[in-house]
C-alpha cells in the first residue's frame, strides 16, 4: 500500500510538471509582446520620451524578466520562482504581481462554483435516480428530454440567453460584477444579498447545465442498477419500493457520480471562463480571458497552475478515496 | 457485411431515439452538403437580400441585418461545422488510438509508463483556455482544418485514457498471448487481435468528440476566435450576437443557429447511444426481445 501511494504521488508530480510546462509552451506563442504593452503604459505616464530610451527600457524590462534567455531557460526559472511562491508580475496590470490579482478573484470564483456544482449535484442525483427507478413512466421520459436538451445546449447559448431574459428584458437582476460597487466591502445583510443577487445569474446558469448532465447519467445508471440480479432479489423479496430505491440502487448508482463530482470541484480552481466573462463576474475565468486576450503569459501561467494543482489533488484524492466508499475495489486488491 | 446492414435497418425500426438521430442526421448531412453548393449566391457575402425581413416564402428563414440569406447561411454552416467535428473526431481518434494502444499494451515497458504520463499530463490541462490561446495566437491564420487540428491537441487525452484500460483488459486474453509468441508485429497485433474488440468503442467515442468538438467551436465562436471569413454555427452565433439579434427582436437570425446546433448534437447523441447499444453483445438479448415484440405485433 505503502509503495502504491509513493508511486502514484510521483507519477502525479511528473504529470504536473509535463502540464505546465506544454502550457507554458503554448502560451508563449502569443502574437503580443507583453514588454511592449509595459513600455506603452509607462511611456502614456511620461510626457517625452526618445526612441533610444524606448529601446533602452525595453531592454532592461526583457532583462530583468528574463525573455531574452531561450524558453526552456525560462521555464526553469519560472518553476525556481514557483517553489519560492512567486508567480511574477502581470504584464497588463504592470507592477501588480499575479499571485495578488489571482487572491482577490479567487473567493468569488470557489463561492460561485463550488455552491452551483454542489446544488446542481444533489438536485440532479436525485431527480436522476426517481427519474431512473421510474422509467416506464411518462413523467421520467419527460424529465429526460428536457435535461438532455439542457445538457446538450451549447454553454454560451444558455448563459447569453439568460442574461438578456433576466437583465434586458425584465430587469430583475444587476448585470456587472460580483457585488454592489456603491457598497463598501463590510459585512452587513444589505451586502451579502448584494453578493447573492449578482452570484444568481451566473450560478443558475451553471446548476442547469451541471443539473442536465447529472440527471441524464444518474438515470442511465439507475436503469442498469436497476436490471441487476440483487435489486431484481428486493423486488421479489416484496421490499417497500421507497426502501429498495434508496438503499439498494440510489447507493450503487452513487459511485460513479462522486468521480464526477471530485472532478468537477477539481476544476473549480480553473474558474468558469465562459460565465465569468460573459456575467463579468470578477472571478479566475475572467482574469484568465483577460490574460490570453493582452498576452499577459504571467497571469495566464498564474491561473493555470493553481487549475492544474486543483486537478491533480482531486485525481489523487480520487485514487485513495474510491477505496473507502466502495468495498469491492478493496476487496480486489 | 449483408447481415450487419440488415442488422442496422432493423434497430432503426425497433429503436425510436436512433431512427430520430438517423433521420435528423441525414437530413442535416443532405442540407449541408447537397443543397448547399445550388445556394444562388454566395451566403456570407453582405447586400445580397434585403435587410431584416421575418421568414417568408421566398426567404424561408427571413434574413439579417446585412443582408445575408439566413436559409443558405445555415446550410454553409452546417456543413463547415460537420466537416470541423468530423476531421476533429478523426484526428484525436487517430492519436488516441496510438497513444492508448502503446501505454497498454506496453504497460510494463518504460515506453508504456512514458506514454501514460503523457496521457495524464494532457488530461488534465484545462482545455478551454488551452484553445483559446492556440486560436488567439493564430488567430489571422484560423480555418476549419487547422481549428480541428488544435482541438485535436486536446481531445484525444481522455479517450486514450478509456482505451488504455480497454486494452490492458485485452491482453490477458489467450489469442493475444499467441499472436505475440508468433512474433507478429506491433501493428499486426492492434489491427487483427485488438481492433475487433475496440471497434464499437471507436464508433461511440467519435461521435462524442464530434459532439464536443461542435460544441467547442460555438464557444470559441462566441468570443470572436472562431475562423471569421467561414460560416459555421459559432460564427453565425457571434454575428447575430453582435448586431444584438435577440434584443431588437430578430429571433429568426440567433434562434436558426441555436436550433442547428441541438438538432446536430441531440441526432450525434442518440445515435452514439443506439450504436453502442446495437454493437454491445450483452444488450443484443435484449434487442433480439425487443424484434420479437414487433414482429409478434406485426403478424396480428
Amino acid at each position: 500500500m505503502k509503495r502504491y501511494i509513493i508511486e502514484r504521488l510521483i507519477s502525479v508530480f511528473f504529470t504536473f510538471l509535463i502540464g505546465t510546462l506544454i502550457l507554458f509552451l503554448v502560451t508563449r506563442l502569443s502574437p503580443i509582446d507583453p514588454i511592449d504593452t509595459i513600455v506603452g503604459k509607462l511611456a502614456m505616464m511620461s510626457t517625452t520620451i526618445s526612441q533610444e530610451q524606448f529601446e533602452s527600457m525595453k531592454k532592461t524590462l526583457m532583462s530583468i524578466y528574463g525573455l531574452d534567455k531561450p524558453l526552456l531557460v525560462q521555464y526553469f526559472s519560472f518553476m525556481k520562482s514557483l517553489v519560492m511562491g512567486d508567480l511574477g508580475p502581470s504584464f497588463s496590470f504592470f507592477p501588480t504581481p499575479v499571485s495578488e490579482l489571482i487572491f482577490r478573484a479567487m473567493p468569488w470564483t470557489v463561492g460561485l462554483l463550488t455552491t452551483s456544482i454542489i446544488i446542481a449535484w444533489l438536485a440532479g442525483n436525485l431527480i436522476g435516480a426517481i427519474a431512473g427507478f421510474f422509467e416506464q413512466k411518462k413523467f421520467s421520459k419527460f424529465l429526460e428530454g428536457f435535461f438532455l436538451v439542457l445538457s446538450l445546449v451549447p454553454y454560451p447559448v444558455l448563459a447569453l440567453t439568460l442574461m438578456i431574459l433576466f437583465v434586458f428584458t425584465f430587469p430583475i437582476f444587476p448585470y456587472f460584477g460580483g457585488a454592489p460597487s456603491s457598497m463598501i466591502s463590510h459585512i452587513s445583510f444589505k451586502y451579502i444579498l448584494g453578493i447573492i443577487k449578482h452570484a444568481f445569474l451566473p450560478s443558475l446558469s451553471l446548476i442547469l447545465v451541471y443539473m442536465g448532465a447529472s440527471v441524464v447519467t444518474m438515470r442511465a445508471l439507475t436503469i442498469s442498477v436497476k436490471t441487476e440480479d440483487f435489486t431484481e432479489y428486493a423486488f421479489l423479496r416484496g421490499l417497500p419500493k421507497r426502501h429498495i430505491l434508496w438503499h439498494y440502487v440510489f447507493r450503487n448508482s452513487m459511485l460513479p457520480q462522486i468521480t464526477g463530482l471530485t472532478l468537477s470541484i477539481g476544476q473549480v480552481f480553473g474558474g468558469a471562463l465562459i460565465t465569468e466573462s460573459i456575467f463579468s463576474y470578477p472571478g479566475l475565468g475572467q482574469l484568465s480571458y483577460y490574460a490570453i486576450v493582452n498576452g499577459d503569459y504571467n497571469l495566464l501561467m498564474g491561473v493555470a497552475f493553481f487549475s492544474l494543482v486543483g486537478i491533480c489533488i482531486a485525481v489523487l484524492l480520487l485514487d485513495f478515496i474510491y477505496p473507502l466508499v466502495d468495498p469491492r475495489v478493496r476487496v480486489g486488491e | 457485411m449483408m447481415r450487419r446492414i440488415l442488422r442496422f435497418f432493423r434497430y432503426l425500426r425497433i429503436s425510436k431515439s436512433f431512427s430520430y438521430g438517423v433521420i435528423t442526421l441525414v437530413i442535416l448531412l443532405i442540407l449541408g452538403y447537397v443543397v448547399a453548393p445550388f445556394a444562388p449566391y454566395d451566403p456570407m457575402r453582405w447586400g445580397k437580400v434585403p435587410r431584416d425581413r421575418p421568414p417568408s416564402l421566398k426567404y424561408p428563414l427571413g434574413t439579417t441585418t446585412v443582408g445575408q440569406d439566413v436559409f443558405w447561411l445555415a446550410t454553409y454552416a452546417i456543413r463547415n461545422s460537420f466537416t470541423l467535428s468530423i476531421l476533429t473526431g478523426f484526428f484525436s481518434m487517430l492519436i488516441a488510438s496510438f497513444m492508448g494502444f502503446i501505454s497498454g499494451y506496453l504497460n510494463e515497458k518504460v515506453t508504456g509508463k512514458l506514454t501514460n504520463l503523457i496521457i495524464d499530463s494532457f488530461s488534465v490541462i484545462p482545455g478551454l483556455p488551452y484553445i483559446m490561446v492556440l486560436a488567439f495566437s493564430f488567430k489571422e491564420y484560423l480555418n476549419i482544418p487547422l481549428i480541428a487540428l488544435f482541438l485535436s491537441t486536446i481531445g484525444w487525452a481522455w479517450p486514450s485514457k478509456q482505451l488504455r484500460s480497454i486494452i490492458l483488459e485485452i491482453r490477458e486474453k489467450t489469442h493475444v498471448y499467441t499472436a505475440r509468441a508468433s512474433g507478429f508485429s506491433l501493428f499486426t497485433i492492434f489491427w487483427s487481435e485488438f481492433l475487433p474488440y475496440v471497434l464499437p468503442w471507436i464508433a461511440t467515442t467519435v461521435l462524442n468528440l464530434m459532439t464536443w468538438a461542435i460544441g467547442m467551436e460555438t464557444a470559441l465562436g462566441v468570443f470572436g476566435l472562431s475562423s471569421m471569413e467561414k460560416a459555421t454555427i459559432g460564427t453565425t452565433i457571434y454575428w447575430a450576437m453582435n448586431y444584438q439579434a435577440l434584443l431588437r427582436g430578430k429571433w429568426w437570425w440567433i434562434g436558426t443557429p441555436i436550433v442547428t446546433v441541438i438538432l446536430m448534437i441531440t441526432s450525434l447523441y442518440y445515435i452514439s447511444i443506439g450504436l453502442g447499444e446495437m454493437l454491445n453483445p450483452r444488450s443484443r438479448l435484449a434487442q433480439l426481445r425487443r424484434e420479437r415484440i414487433q414482429w409478434l405485433k406485426s403478424e396480428m
